[in-house]
């Protein structure tokens, strides 16, 4: 024990500098880092209470370790949650830099080594990545503490001192409640090969060199410290199980029923190279071009079990790279870990190793050899190049959550927080759309409650539970398997009283317009609030799942305990270790350290030739990348190119590759770009393309692009035909022509009638006053059907808004067999207008949508079929049905702007053109088209949204193909059960518009002479996605 | 153990020592000297009663917010028990019972009236808050008047409903029965708003409104405006109705719709629709691309209907020009010409379709004029010098052509 070891504190003085100031610039934008903060808010809120109505429609933190959280939740009664957080991100920092250090000086039994290891350890990829992207600071802490703890356990092993026994448990406590998967896997992968390295020391000390070092000498060290292996084994085997048993009894409780949620780590990183960048080549940075040194030193004797160890996190860290991960873990871990972790250790695992090349390098053998062998020149260039790679790993990772932000910009909370406490908002859920895991932020910082969460683990909903799909906030993401979830939730929102959404990503809101909602108001922060009417709020009492109060006390109580008990058993050596106020005796690791002399020549040739493959490796990866996006080099190529551009509005790109000789101005094409709306345009994501090539010569080809859109909607194929020319070697597409219609006039005028509904009259905090609850707008049913088609059972109708007022219209269909037991009920999604405006009538349909997969749990197909819509299962044949309709005034999307300007029917479809006669931009048209028998009653009613939106003034083509109703069955058709707003639907009948004309209705549908069926009616829904 | 037992000791001792104090008690006889009949809310009340024997009763009130126990002051024989103000404010039935060692000695009642000289507040409850003229449909006002207790006034006590309808105002007085009353107020037959309050004696309630809407329209009639009768696709026709009124001359409410069914020289129903302003309602199409007759009905479905009326439009393109180059792979359509001799409006579509020797389709290709013109261009990296059949559309007129597109001089 001589001086301080500068490179230490010069470790951590660059450590704390380096990523104590710049995580208050990551953090905050990591996946992880604010559900831990939402956790810790959990945590300040009602420590001993386990169950939070927040998440989930109800979840228990019981199931993640809760220390952290526990630590951000006290710190954060003194300066709030964020200091909570960045101060805990502080200690982690600490406990890596100085554990990386101790483990260094455990390995390698040199100051200097050590030294070395923890300056890479502050600058090693795989931290920065952890910490700076992923801000998984559990997983982080666990990691660091568990490597303190290595050095208590070796000494205990080969000492056998009861106090080291005590201080390798207290930390392995600690570790378990930091975080469940560290101990349990850093037992198989560190504390396994430390007792092999243990066991080689004891053998060395019997026997003169490792050469005489036999298995039978290994054997006999085994059997003397065999039962200090087993105590501290069984300790720690104790301790793992009660320091966090509720968590244990939790996922026996409730084992993650969860379907695989894809996760990148998984992927073949071959294919998904950005995977593979993320998950590998980052991680291992630098590491990569030394691996063959890392393995020489690891099957060295005395690292022999390490080497084994590293071997396996090597491979299990490949992800779907190989099979072998899927075979040694079996296919539930696989899916179930995320698969980076055995990266991230194996490259902390290698730090050491690593550490000592960079001493040899910098002032050891490795020097003088390659100085000796290539000269002094080439010495300073290979050493220039390694710290130049070092340091652009730390730039290129710090700087991949700039370029490619894993979140949405950062939301001001605030309006949405005050939103939910006004007048009683909170009573209801919200959902967030587009958050990203903000989401969880804005959780901690309410008390309302949302149907999401961002713990996939927790999941209690089938809904989600069935689904791959992260949260409901990004759904898109997952293409229409996520929004088919995300559709469920919109379609029947009293179930979950889902009243309000926070929408960050118009995206979304064709969705939300076609499922019946509608626009309350922008909040400063640009924040859309959506609201969907007739939605009753949350009951007084909510369920839990309630545990016993031992293991509320036990959760509230061990993790705070283990780290106090740590700290007092190692402060004193701390102390000692750090302030030199005693002498300690050598510890007995540092007899174990090796000369740093002869370094061999294979090794240097080996590794010479390995950093070139990978040199070649990596060029090749350039090289192909560089291919694939070579837009011009063949007709396939420009297409995608071209389509790719748009897909992502890179308008001046995709102009780029149209023909020059046609010149269309890059001006002239941003004004037609920019002025076409709809739903391809605005609010679809490029899913699939397939090119295919006709005719191609020299010069020319004709392409047929089929694209798959997912849009919020619904899939959407769409055909294009373009003409390619090939001009000095270099592909072009041909523009399409200009639409040059014109309207009529320049300015335009119209009258509307507008209606405002003031809410709240007075200002109280009281329920509102009963003379300001508005009367329900009357509605009458004026047919309703039960059928089945295809299989599947709906509920068809039509309705009118016989009242004076417009309404807004939300009806619920309930199945029922001859026994009366109720089957099945659901919401009108698509399949009707949502707004009525006085006299307006619409069809609807009521499809039932069971919750996907949930009766056939096994057999989940293992690709998703997009249009894939699930019909709800039902044990018996329904025969009756009842329908109820409830009407509240509406004050919004009431245009009615829309015509059909033109209509040829053909042999199985109608063509036509819409017009928007009014002054709104219509987005995107819903045409409703209703079916009618030779005596003009109705048999079914479908839907088919056009693709393009409609400009003020303009036309817009449209094309209907009829569906074959011929196998349709009409099993109920009466209006006995129907119900609105309450009351029978016959009273409203006989009361509101007693001599209706039923002729009318008649004589307003379109003859057509089709397969069973003899008139249709079309019905136009427009969603307007900019209302001025 | 030993430990355990004297801590326990005392604790034994204690409950033990209950036991002994019991005694049967000594029968008493009490005779009933004042108590009220009837009181006002918020009145003191008195009860007293002489007693004979050893002991003293008490007094069990039982009124609808649950009972009260008065024990009593004592002067001698006579013993008094006082039932205070404020637990008297609540109007109805009082029950007292006397009771002595678990037995009813006397009982009686005490009926409480509201204080009717007070009264304070009138609430009051009107509703739906809308009603359709006509006479049939009806608000109903729920009345409460209470006194200063809110209690409600006793039943016979008389509350005058007043209405303002129609510049008219009435009212009627009504008794309340049960604590209450209700009043149906029936509609007029023109729209407006209907007010009314309640009152009792000099107290009044708030003012309350019902809006009288119009009732079921009837029939109506259509006309309808435009700049020229020429079908140029360009131009907007304007339907409108009449003011739509129902069968009391009420104009229908402002955004009711209305739809105009166009049925062309085709059979086919266009569509277009409007919602009504003042009882007008507007609906507009383009003008057609081609020569047609529309007729044009209006409905508010199931209430309505208005009378035909017929339009037609002539064609705006009497005939067009098609200009092919000298290989016949440009090919210019126009410059078309409007009824007056002008360039046709931009925008007019126009459609080339391609087909083989054999008759078969090998592409259609559309554009829009400009100008008055259209062109296409056949290039022959896409159709092959040979033979082909090309026809033309455009404002309803066809043409048909048998070219031969020959090398491309384009290019």
């Amino acid at each position: 024990m001589k001086g301080t070891n500068t490179l230490l504190v010069v470790a951590l003085f660059i450590g704390v500098a380096f990523h104590g100031s710049s995580i208050f610039f990551t953090l905050e934008y990591t996946y992880d880092a604010l559900i831990h903060l939402f956790f810790a808010d959990h945590y300040a809120n009602s420590w001993f209470e386990p169950w939070d109505y927040r998440w989930y429609t109800g979840f228990t933190v019981q199931g993640y370790p809760p220390l952290v959280h526990q630590m951000i939740g006290i710190l954060s009664y003194i300066g709030g949650l964020k200091f909570g957080l960045f101060t805990v991100g502080l200690l982690a920092i600490l406990l890596y830099v100085t554990g990386a250090y101790r483990f260094g000086l455990l390995m390698t039994g040199d100051k200097k080594v050590a030294g070395y290891t923890a300056i890479l350890a502050v600058f090693s990829s795989t931290f920065i990545e952890t910490l700076h992207i992923f801000g998984q600071l559990p997983s982080i802490s666990a990691l660091s503490i568990l490597m303190h703890s290595l050095t208590e356990i070796y000494l205990w092993l080969k000492t056998g001192k009861k106090l080291y026994l005590f201080t390798s448990l207290s930390l392995i406590a600690v570790t378990v409640t930091s975080h469940h998967v560290t101990p349990i896997f850093g037992m198989v992968f560190f504390i396994f090969p430390l007792i092999g390295m243990v066991l080689m020391d004891v053998s060395r000390d019997k026997v003169n060199s490792y050469k005489e070092l036999t298995f039978f000498v290994f054997w006999k060290s085994f059997r003397q410290l065999f039962w200090r292996i087993v105590t501290f084994g069984f300790c720690s085997l104790i301790l793992i199980v009660t320091c966090i048993l509720p968590y244990w009894i939790n996922s026996k409780k409730n084992p993650i029923t969860q379907v695989p949620i894809p996760h990148g780590s998984r992927d073949n990183f071959l294919e998904v190279t950005s995977s593979g960048l993320v998950f590998f080549m980052i991680p291992w940075g630098i590491l990569l071009f030394l691996i063959p040194y890392i393995f020489y030193r690891f099957y060295s004797k005395r690292y022999l079990f390490f080497g084994l160890s590293m071997t396996m996190l090597t491979i299990l860290g490949t992800g779907g790279t190989t099979p072998i991960p899927l075979k040694i873990l079996g296919e539930t871990a696989f899916n179930i870990l995320t698969l980076d972790r055995f990266t991230l250790w194996a490259t902390i695992m290698a730090l050491p190793i690593f550490g000592e090349f960079a001493y040899r390098m910098v002032e050891g053998d490795i020097k003088d050899k390659i100085q000796r062998k290539f000269g002094s020149v080439y010495h300073r260039i290979l050493g220039g190049c390694i710290a130049g790679g070092v340091l652009f790993m730390v730039i290129f990772t710090m700087s991949l959550g700039y370029f490619r932000p894993s979140q949405p910009a950062k939301i001001k909370m605030l309006p949405i927080v005050n939103f939910l406490n006004q007048d009683q908002h909170d009573r209801w859920r919200y959902l967030p759309l587009g958050f990203g895991d903000q989401m969880a932020w804005l959780s901690a910082q309410t008390k309302a409650m949302t149907v999401d969460g961002n713990y996939h683990s927790a999941r209690r909903l089938p809904e989600l539970t069935t689904r791959a799909i992260e949260r409901l906030e990004n759904s898109k993401f997952r293409g229409v398997e996520g929004i088919g979830s995300l559709q469920q939730f919109l379609t029947v929102p009293e179930k979950y009283n889902l009243k309000y959404i926070f929408s960050n990503d118009k995206f979304y809101d064709p969705l939300l317009y076609f499922c019946g909602w509608q626009r309350l108001q922008q909040l400063e922060n640009g924040i859309m609030v959506w609201e969907k009417l007739n939605v009753p709020p949350m009951p007084a009492i909510l369920p839990k799942d309630d545990v016993p109060k031992w293991s509320k006390i036990m959760w509230g109580v061990i993790p705070i305990l283990t780290v106090l008990v740590a700290f007092f058993i190692n402060v004193q050596m701390l102390w000692f270790r750090v302030l030199k106020s005693k002498i300690l005796p050598e510890p007995d690791y540092f007899r174990y350290r090796v000369a740093y002399k002869r370094f061999p020549n294979l090794m240097v040739l080996a590794n010479h030739v390995w950093a070139l493959v990978v040199l070649v490796c990596l060029g090749y990866g350039i090289y192909v990348f560089y291919i694939h996006n070579t837009s011009q080099r063949s007709p396939e190529n420009v297409i995608t190119s071209y389509y790719n551009a748009l897909d992502f509005k890179e308008f001046e790109t995709a102009h780029s590759y149209l023909d020059k000789e046609k010149e269309v101005p890059i001006a002239q094409y941003m004004l037609e770009v920019s002025v076409t709306d709809g739903i391809l345009s605005s609010y679809a994501k490029l899913d699939a393309m397939e090119v295919s090539i006709t005719e191609e010569s020299e010069s020319g080809a004709k392409a047929i692009v089929n694209t798959d859109w997912v849009t919020p909607l619904e899939r959407v194929h769409k055909v294009y035909y373009h003409d390619l020319v090939k001009r000095n070697g270099k592909w072009f597409i041909l523009p399409s022509y200009l639409d040059t219609d014109i309207p009529p006039d320049q300015l335009f005028s119209s009258n509307d009638t507008k209606f405002y509904n003031h809410g709240r009259r007075r200002i109280t905090t009281q329920q509102t006053h009963h003379e300001d609850v508005l009367k329900q707008p009357v509605l009458e049913v004026l047919a309703a059907k039960l059928v089945c088609y295809d299989g599947q059972y709906s509920v068809i109708g039509e309705l009118q808004n016989v009242d004076n007022i417009p309404a807004d219209v939300v009806i619920k269909a309930t199945l029922y067999n001859d026994a009366n037991k109720e089957l099945a009920n659901y919401d009108a999604k698509y399949h009707i207008k949502h707004k009525l405006m006085p006299m307006e009538t619409t069809s609807f349909k009521i499809n039932f949508e069971g919750i996907a997969w949930s009766q056939t749990k096994d057999t989940i197909p293992p690709t998703f079929n997009p249009d894939e819509f699930t019909p709800i299962e039902l044990e018996e044949q329904p025969t009756k049905f009842n329908l109820q309709c409830a009407g509240n005034v509406a004050n919004t999307d009431l245009y009615k702007g829309l015509t059909i300007q033109s209509l040829n029917l053909e042999d199985e479809k109608v063509s036509g053109e819409l017009y928007n006669s009014g002054i709104q931009e219509v987005t995107i048209p819903l045409l409703l088209v209703s079916y009618y028998d030779e005596d003009q009653e109705l048999v079914w009613v479908d839907h088919k949204f056009v693709k393009d939106g409609v400009r003020v003034q303009r036309k817009q083509p449209f094309e209907y193909s009829f569906v074959n109703v011929e196998g349709l069955d009409i099993i109920n058709s009466s209006l006995k059960n129907c119900f609105v707003n309450g009351l029978p639907n016959s009273s409203i009948a006989k009361k509101v518009v007693p001599d209706r004309d039923l002729s009318h209705a008649g004589e307003l549908l379109q003859p057509f002479d089709g397969d069973s069926f003899d008139f249709v009616k079309l019905e136009l829904n427009s969603y307007i996605g900019n209302p001025k | 153990m030993g430990r355990i037992l004297i801590i326990l000791l005392p604790f034994l001792l204690i409950a033990c020592s209950g036991e002994a104090t019991i005694s049967l008690p000594q029968p008493i006889e009490v005779e009933l000297s004042e108590a009220p009949k009837r009181i006002y809310a918020g009145d003191k009340a008195v009860i007293s009663f002489e007693v004979r024997g050893e002991g003293v009763p008490y007094l069990k009130i039982d009124q609808s917010m649950g009972p009260v126990i008065l024990y009593p002051q004592t002067s001698g024989a006579n013993i008094e028990f006082q039932l205070q103000p404020e637990n008297t404010r609540q109007s109805g039935t009082y029950t007292w019972k006397l009771v002595y060692s678990e037995e009813i000695l006397q009982k009686g009642t005490i009926e409480v009236l509201p204080k009717v000289d007070e009264v304070t507040k009138i609430e009051t409850y009107f509703g739906p808050r809308s009603i359709r003229a006509g006479g049939n449909d009806f608000s109903m006002l729920f009345v409460v008047p209470t006194d200063i207790y809110d209690n409600p006034l006793p039943d016979g006590t008389q509350v005058d409903i007043n209405r303002q309808m129609d510049n008219l105002h009435d009212s009627v007085g009504i008794a309340i029965k049960n604590g209450y009353i209700w009043h149906n107020l029936y509609s007029s037959d023109t729209t407006g708003r209907m007010l009314v309050s309640a009152g009792v004696g000099e107290v009044s309630g708030k003012e309350l409104t019902s809006m009288i809407t119009p009732s079921n329209s009837v029939n109506f009639s259509i006309d309808y405006t435009r700049v020229h009768e020429y079908a140029d696709g360009n131009q907007v026709v304007e339907f409108f109705t009449d003011i739509i009124k129902d069968r009391f001359g009420n104009v229908v409410s402002d955004g009711t719709l209305v739809n105009f069914r166009v049925t062309d020289q085709k059979a086919a129903r266009l569509q277009t629709a409007g919602t009504t302003l003042a009882g007008v309602a507007t609906g507009r199409l383009l003008h057609p691309t081609e020569a047609s007759k529309w007729s044009v009905t209006a409905y508010v479905t199931g209430e309505s209907k208005s009378n035909d009326i017929e339009l037609s439009f002539r064609t705006a393109v009497e005939d067009y020009d098609v200009q092919f180059s000298e290989d016949n792979r440009a090919v210019q359509i126009g410059p078309m010409h409007g009824f007056m001799e002008q360039l046709t409006p931009d925008g007019l579509l126009i459609t080339l379709r391609l087909y083989d020797e054999q008759g078969k389709l090998i592409d259609t290709k559309k554009t829009n004029s400009s100008k008055g013109v259209g062109a296409f261009e056949l290039q022959e990296r896409f159709y092959k010098n040979g033979k082909y059949k090309i026809t033309i559309t455009a404002a309803g007129i066809n043409k048909e052509f048998q070219v031969a597109l020959g090398n491309d001089e384009l290019e």
